[in-house]
């Protein structure tokens, strides 16, 4: 099927329709991954806006580190540790969910210490493996790489897709309002638990699966950045929702192939955050402008 | 609707962090009435209602007498639920939230359910105001929507009508009125004798532990004094 998809944009690149860059099947797949991440960590970064946890992604994102080293140093393919990847910043997350429920730490303290631990034991990691595969790996890994979407990444980020989209259609509503009251959750008999330990284990699985092209150092951020803006131009959950997944798809897009046409030599992960940026302060602006035209009007 | 279930309590206390909120008390509340819950600031009222509500650990026991043919609805109204001012969280979009129809972030579509339990309430003008930016009033008179969303026969109230306008307390009591003749069953916390005297079948004055049960007028001499001043007495 991807070999089809590959034809379909080298027809279109023969005829003059696409760039020429389109011919070079990694860009296809970081295309195609880019519409995929795009809306996930948009959609789900609502739920990070809504619920206060900005801090809780980034946590997660730099687990991937972590995970990332495990998988090195136990033989897994160097720019595949998926077992590692996922399991790691799997455990670590719901490790955080269960620390939450059992101690009288603020959960911002709390995830500050695991976001330092994550840090910590991901940069001594791979300060280590760095000594057994090239330094480029470290790199790509630390800031993502538009030549790293292989085939089974588009696989992977599919079934994630599908599996979120299906989450969302089902218990979006419940998600929302365990975020806004979870004692009218509680009694309308939404599992408050469930829903809080599904929600870092989404992160997780969200998050691992875009640290490829954008990296274990940002890819927190576009979880946020996006949510943060849609949440300055929305007027209702539903244009934040909408604005946040149309933010976080184009920011992957234009970061993706525009250095790539461009020929600018900058890392996928740095490029994406800085159009997502770029849309922060457009939304600013939007805000300001509105403020101040209802402070007029008034 | 289905007659409300009558609600019995055994030996029921509630401890948090070592610290005793409410001492073990019994107490049986009949079915199809409207039960008051007062007592002095800080005496345990929403410790209680939380505790009834499941989402307080307590010991003993608490036994809900549910109809055969109820489908065990339960709505629950929150002491003044904080919102986000800053949020775009419409009154709708909190209501959607409750509905199980339809995703809130589609489009909307009309849901025969949640429309009727606005008209009821009169709601409909706030719908699309920010939650944070509603007054107590009108943030009380959502929370009621949304308690009544899907048809219950057990409504868990804390204060309802705090901080409502007179017209919107008149409307409120008359909505609760309707659903206590319907056969519901309603625990109501309220600070306002007048409204329990009038209203409650039943009152359980509530101090740290069941002080006292019965009829409203069996606490008609307090109803001229402050809370406070009850307390010390």
């Amino acid at each position: 099927m991807l070999a089809s998809i590959h034809h379909f944009f080298n027809s279109g690149v023969e005829l003059g329709v696409l760039p020429t860059m389109f011919s070079y099947g990694f860009v296809v797949n970081a295309f195609l991954a880019c519409l995929m991440i795009g809306p996930l960590l948009g959609a789900l970064g609502t739920l990070v806006v809504v619920k206060r946890l900005a801090f809780l992604s980034e946590a997660v994102g730099h687990s991937a580190l972590t995970g990332v080293s495990i998988g090195i140093l136990l033989g897994e393919p160097v720019t595949e540790p998926w077992i590692s990847l996922f399991a790691f910043s799997v455990l670590f997350a719901l490790a955080l969910q269960w620390v939450k429920g059992r101690t009288t730490v603020p959960y911002d303290a709390l995830i500050g210490v695991f976001l330092a631990f994550a840090l910590a034991m991901g940069a001594a990691l791979l300060m280590f493996v760095a000594k057994k595969i090239n330094a480029h790996l470290v790199e790509q890994v630390l800031f993502g790489s538009i030549l790293t979407a292989s085939g089974m990444d588009l696989v992977i980020l599919s079934v994630i897709s599908v599996g979120v989209l299906w989450l969302a259609w089902r218990y979006s509503n419940q998600a929302y309002l365990n975020a806004l009251s979870p004692d009218i959750a509680h009694t309308s008999r939404i599992s408050v638990k469930l829903h809080d330990y599904a929600f870092v284990l989404l992160i997780a699985l969200v998050t691992v699966a875009a640290v490829k092209i954008i990296g274990a150092i940002l890819v927190g951020a576009l979880l946020l950045i996006p949510a943060a803006s849609a949440r300055l131009m929305a007027h209702d959950l539903r244009s934040m929702v909408q604005y946040s997944m149309v933010i976080a798809t184009s920011s992957a897009l234009i970061g993706v192939l525009l250095p790539m046409h461009m020929k600018w030599s900058i890392g996928t992960g740095p490029a994406i955050i800085l159009v997502a940026c770029l849309w922060f302060v457009f939304s600013l602006s939007v805000f300001s402008l509105r403020k101040g035209a209802t402070t007029q009007c008034a | 609707m289905s007659l409300g279930p009558a609600i019995a309590l055994q030996d029921v206390s509630v401890t948090v962090k070592g610290n005793t909120l409410l001492t073990p008390f019994s107490l049986s509340l009949s079915a199809g009435q409207w039960h008051g819950i007062a007592g002095p600031n800080g005496g345990g009222k929403s410790t209680l209602l939380k505790a009834l509500a499941g989402l307080l650990n307590h010991q003993g026991r608490i036994e809900r007498h549910w109809q055969p043919d109820d489908a065990k609805q339960i709505g629950y109204m929150p002491q003044l639920v904080p919102f986000d001012a800053t949020l775009h969280v419409t009154a709708l979009d909190f209501l959607r939230m409750n509905s199980k129809k339809r995703p809130v972030w589609q489009r909307y579509k009309t849901d025969s359910k949640l429309e009727t339990a606005i008209d009821k309430v009169g709601v409909a003008n706030l719908l699309p105001k920010r939650l944070g930016t509603l007054s107590t009033g009108e943030r009380q008179r959502i929370l009621l929507t949304a308690a009544l969303l899907h048809t219950p026969s057990l409504l868990l109230l804390d204060e309802p009508i705090a901080g409502v306008d007179r017209k919107g307390r008149e409307h409120i009591i008359t909505l609760l009125s309707e659903f206590r003749q319907q056969g519901g069953t309603i625990l109501m916390v309220e600070h306002d004798w007048q409204v329990i005297q009038q209203y409650c079948d039943s009152v359980s004055w509530i101090d740290g532990g069941l002080i006292e049960h019965g009829a409203p007028q069996m606490f008609s001499q307090m109803q001229a004094m402050p809370m406070g001043l009850r307390h010390a007495s």
